[in-house]
């Protein structure tokens, strides 16, 4: 059976000089490679710059790789121009601030979607809303106020109701808890974790955070300066690391919650 | 989670949160004495003709250069005095303030009008074509813009509605420019690539998502461009390029008193006070908005 959402060597190189007789190309993407199912989380850790960010970006169309393929259900959709990516595949952004539009309501962020999809009259979409702020935990009476009257915590929660309004299959979340308080980050995964187990959602989970990765996900892919260093079950890589830039990443976690304990 | 602990918390942060843009605005004395100035400016030229004591063009042959009521020899008759043709100037600033405002206000709904429709445009062309039609605007924003307005009454001719033309022409860049540049930045904020990421096409987005952020910018431009488009069309009337003699127009009137500055001062001090009034409320207006309206210095 084909897997949910695979990515194949995916490589993204941005222009960095306007001069049209020295074009200069900075490849922050050299060959990414994955495989998800339903249930499953992939993380990718890296330090900044690493081009974690990126592989986010293109993973949800936000923007098209140089070169690869990203197969979902089986099926090239980099090839397929009418494939419903926001249908299909969803991101959470890093920081809940600035992620939603000052000027709509709730309801009004969380209708874009739907709208767009013409596929629900008003008051399906009502409906929708109200069961959507009640899957993350919200009250539905937050709908009719505005993104700015909320928490991070809550704002992200209202992120993830948005990625889910359309039952998508795959959420990329890109370091999705990194802006919240530790004491939040908490309740939000758990919260990923809930409805991971609910919807059978497919996760790829952008993060620097470890020890979250070891705790949160079933595969880890290690970047490094947009080199994939090591990829596969999050026991394997952790236990035995293979690549040296993975070792050292580890010894210097390890070496930080020593300091840290200490 | 303890619902009613989060809701306690909301209605707190609603308590807190609430400094609504009017407020910021009427904190601000300045734009408070503008808004008073701009809103009798605005009263007098509604209602301007119907209380004027007398016909603009009348001329009282036996009475030209009668004082104002203050100076020496005045009388309630003609409460501002008459110019040296004897017409009453109190009805003359009223009728100008009319003509002044409405046609300032037309200029500028006409030219934010069009600027914003060639600003959004221009954000959905390719960026070669979007560079040569911002660097066209560049160039002409390069200029300034009584100058440009002359040069092109010098070409279609002059008179009050080639005027307004030229003035028409002189401030779309502005608005071009404006949109443009705002929408291009709102285009990279998260939120757009999030309603992008939820299905939105360019159309949408620019309307939906974009517009309702980049209106309070341009509503600031609105009222700077406002008492520019004040200020060059009385400046074209004084350099005679505007509005013609008979006229009862702020900047015509100005360029007739002009000789007799003095011998019969007021002639040309009432006008000039009327241009300088109503320009440094709208100012001040715009300063308060764009302080009340900005997010930055709100929240």
């Amino acid at each position: 059976m084909a897997n949910l959402f695979k990515a194949n060597l995916l490589r993204k190189s941005y222009k960095v000089s306007n001069n049209p007789f020295k074009e200069r190309h900075l490849e922050v993407l050299k060959g990414a490679s994955f495989s998800i199912n339903p249930g499953q989380t992939l993380a990718v850790v890296g330090e900044s710059g690493s081009g974690k960010s990126t592989l986010a970006r293109l993973l949800v169309g936000a923007e098209k790789p140089d070169s690869g393929q990203l197969f979902f259900n089986g099926e090239n959709i980099l090839e397929d121009k009418k494939f419903p990516w926001y249908k299909e595949i969803r991101m959470v952004f890093q920081n809940p601030r600035t992620s939603f539009n000052p000027r709509a309501t709730i309801a009004q962020i969380l209708a874009e979607p739907l709208l767009n999809a013409k596929n629900d009259n008003r008051i399906q979409i009502q409906q929708k809303i109200r069961q959507a702020l009640e899957l993350v935990g919200l009250r539905s009476e937050y709908a009719e106020r505005y993104p700015h009257t909320f928490s991070g915590g809550q704002r992200q929660r209202i992120a993830i109701a948005r990625a889910l309004m359309l039952n998508p299959k795959v959420i990329v979340a890109d370091e999705p808890v990194s802006a919240l308080d530790v004491s939040v980050q908490a309740q939000i995964i758990n919260l990923l974790l809930d409805l991971q187990e609910e919807l059978q959602l497919a996760y790829v989970f952008i993060s620097h955070d470890l020890g979250l990765v070891q705790h949160f996900s079933d595969k880890v892919l290690v970047m490094h300066k947009g080199v994939q260093e090591e990829y596969g079950p999050v026991n394997q890589v952790f236990s035995q690391p293979q690549s040296p830039y993975t070792q050292k990443l580890l010894a210097a976690s390890a070496g930080y919650k020593k300091a840290v304990k200490d | 989670m303890n619902y009613a602990k989060v809701n306690g918390l909301s209605m707190r942060l609603k308590h807190f949160k609430a400094k609504p843009s009017w407020l910021m605005f009427s904190k601000n004395n300045g734009a408070l004495f503008g808004s008073i100035i701009l809103a009798a400016a605005v009263l007098l030229a509604i209602i301007g003709p119907w209380i004027a004591p007398f016909d603009p063009a009348q001329q009282f042959s036996s009475r030209s250069f009668h004082p104002p009521v203050w100076n020496q020899g005045g009388n309630f008759t003609h409460f501002l005095g008459t110019d040296d043709l004897g017409r009453d100037l109190l009805s003359r600033l009223l009728h100008g303030a009319r003509l002044s405002l409405f046609l300032a206000g037309f200029i500028v709904l006409i030219a934010a009008g069009t600027g914003v429709l060639i600003g959004a445009i221009a954000a959905l062309l390719p960026p070669l074509l979007r560079s040569i039609l911002m660097r066209i605007m560049d160039l002409l924003l390069s200029l300034p813009s009584l100058l440009l307005a002359i040069a092109v009454v010098a070409i279609i001719g002059p008179g009050l509605s080639n005027a307004v033309y030229a003035v028409i022409l002189v401030l779309i860049p502005q608005f071009v420019k404006l949109t443009q540049n705002s929408i291009s930045q709102e285009l990279c904020k998260d939120y757009c690539i999030a309603a992008k990421l939820d299905g939105a096409n360019s159309i949408r987005l620019l309307t939906k998502h974009v517009g309702p952020n980049i209106v309070p910018a341009v509503i600031v431009q609105l009222t700077f461009s406002f008492s520019t488009a004040l200020l060059d069309i009385a400046a074209l009337g004084f350099l005679g390029l505007g509005a013609q003699p008979p006229l009862a127009e702020w900047g015509t009137m100005l360029a007739e008193s002009r000789s007799y500055i003095q011998y019969a001062p007021w002639t040309m001090a009432l006008p000039g006070l009327a241009i300088f009034l109503t320009i440094l409320s709208i100012n001040l207006v715009g300063d308060g908005l764009r302080d009340a309206l900005d997010p930055q210095l709100n929240q």
